[in-house]
């Protein structure tokens, strides 16, 4: 299988997965106002391997999953789909400035990449009670730095080329 | 220089295109959920990832059920379920006695009342909660094609649940009472005092009453039901118990904390009042 099908193909059922786990366990794996954001973490995450047109691919399917599952009442909708467009665009675009195949970095990246989409889901959103998105967001910061190490390994060992042939 | 720059704008140009189409999928579901009918990427999307979220729900139910002996032991955990449904049974007859006992004292007929128990409700499963935690919504297994449509109703034994926002053929998505963008007709349902309010939610774990005129009989401990103002919701659906009263600024109107009548982290199966 050629590199970016591979590539192509591990984002997509990194997608589907998170999709998944979004909708059965985000709200089961709640502490207090803290709760995972699989979706955003994968998307973040998925864009550390792309120039900043994946990223932006990522982030329009990360944010349609995310959009239809929540099913936001208002402007929520469209609001999501843009705030994770531009957040791993973001991410996307320091293909060339940051060296990101890196565990730290990772994790820093999935908590920055967050924080930046829940706040410019706020701008593009500010019906939402400030206390209230800042409460939940602070929470999911955290907790996707905690799920950046073992989804990075997933996403690495999904898009990577196995290695062939002997060491001798 | 120009040669320099081109690829750079093409590299955004694409990311333009994408926050482009994310603002026109916006639009576009606005404006299908608004003339009342499902989206087509809604219905595609949750067609693919309904059942495979179903089966990993129930499958984790499963597991929850067949460990919970380690902790509690087996009979023990069983009894306790058994308790838990047959309370939750009995409060929610309670609740209907007591507002039909309510009913008698006044001899008036609750139109809304009578309208909610004619109807037949339809059970459906909670597919998935809160997926995005700015959002107190819920995703269920029936749709359209069983008689549901933009507005129905959603209890469960113990009282209210919400209303249903969007939907698909096979699922639908409901907006619960502690969504701060819901609202419903509110009234103290003791019998010398029939207050009435707005009930709203704020994403917290209660609700607050609104817009209790300050002279209003309302004490802790009241039991609040839906008043049937508003026409969404039918009367005497149980929203929960009074926790705290405040007055507002100015002293003109009172407001209410009520821990909701439904434990909305546990929501596991549903009805449907179509």
């Amino acid at each position: 299988m050629n590199a970016d099908t591979r590539k192509n193909l591990g984002f997509g059922i990194t997608l589907f997965i998170a999709a998944i786990l979004q909708a059965v366990y985000a709200d089961a794996l709640r502490i207090h106002s803290a709760r995972p954001d699989f979706l955003c973490a994968a998307a973040i995450l998925c864009s550390l391997f792309c120039n900043v047109d994946g990223g932006a691919a990522v982030g329009f399917t990360a944010g349609l999953l995310m959009a239809v599952l929540a099913a936001p009442p208002h402007a929520g909708y469209g609001s999501l789909i843009v705030s994770r467009v531009i957040a791993c665009s973001i991410v996307g675009w320091l293909d060339n400035h940051v060296f990101r195949d890196n565990y730290l970095i990772a994790v820093l990246m999935s908590a920055a990449g967050t924080a930046a989409a829940g706040t410019l889901f706020f701008i593009f959103d500010p019906e939402i009670h400030f206390s209230h998105w800042a409460k939940s967001l602070l929470g999911t910061v955290g907790y996707n730095a905690l799920i950046a190490i073992p989804l990075y390994a997933f996403i690495r060992r999904l898009i990577t080329e196995p290695r062939t042939g002997s060491r001798r | 220089m120009r040669s320099e720059r081109t690829p750079s704008a093409r590299r955004f140009k694409a990311t333009l295109v994408f926050l482009l189409l994310g603002a026109l999928a916006g639009v576009w579901h606005n404006r299908t959920m608004a003339k009342g009918k499902p989206d087509v990427l809604v219905v595609l999307i949750r067609t693919v990832i309904a059942p495979p979220a179903n089966a990993l729900g129930r499958f984790s139910r499963w597991c929850s059920v067949q460990t919970g002996w380690v902790f509690h032991g087996y009979s023990l955990a069983r009894e306790n379920r058994d308790l838990h449904a047959r309370v939750a049974e009995l409060e929610g007859e309670n609740t209907r006695l007591r507002e039909a006992e309510v009913d008698l004292v006044r001899l008036t007929q609750d139109i809304g009342f009578i309208q909610s128990s004619k109807t037949r409700p339809i059970a459906a499963n909670v597919l998935w909660r809160r997926p995005d935690p700015k959002f107190d919504t819920i995703t269920i297994s029936r749709g359209s094609m069983d008689g549901i449509h933009v507005n129905s109703v959603v209890i469960t034994r113990n009282g209210l649940v919400g209303r249903v926002t969007e939907m698909t053929p096979t699922t639908c998505s409901v907006l619960m009472l502690t969504d701060q963008n819901s609202g419903a007709g509110a009234r103290v349902q003791r019998a010398e005092s029939r207050a009435t309010g707005v009930c709203k939610g704020d994403n917290t774990h209660l609700l607050t009453i609104l817009y209790l005129p300050n002279d209003a009989d309302i004490k802790i401990g009241d039991l609040v039901v839906t008043s049937g103002l508003g026409g969404v919701f039918p009367a005497g659906l149980a929203l929960g118990t009074v926790m705290e009263v405040k007055e507002d600024e100015g002293n003109l109107l009172k407001r209410a904390r009520v821990k909701p009548a439904v434990d909305f982290d546990k929501l596991e199966e549903v009805y449907v009042i179509p």
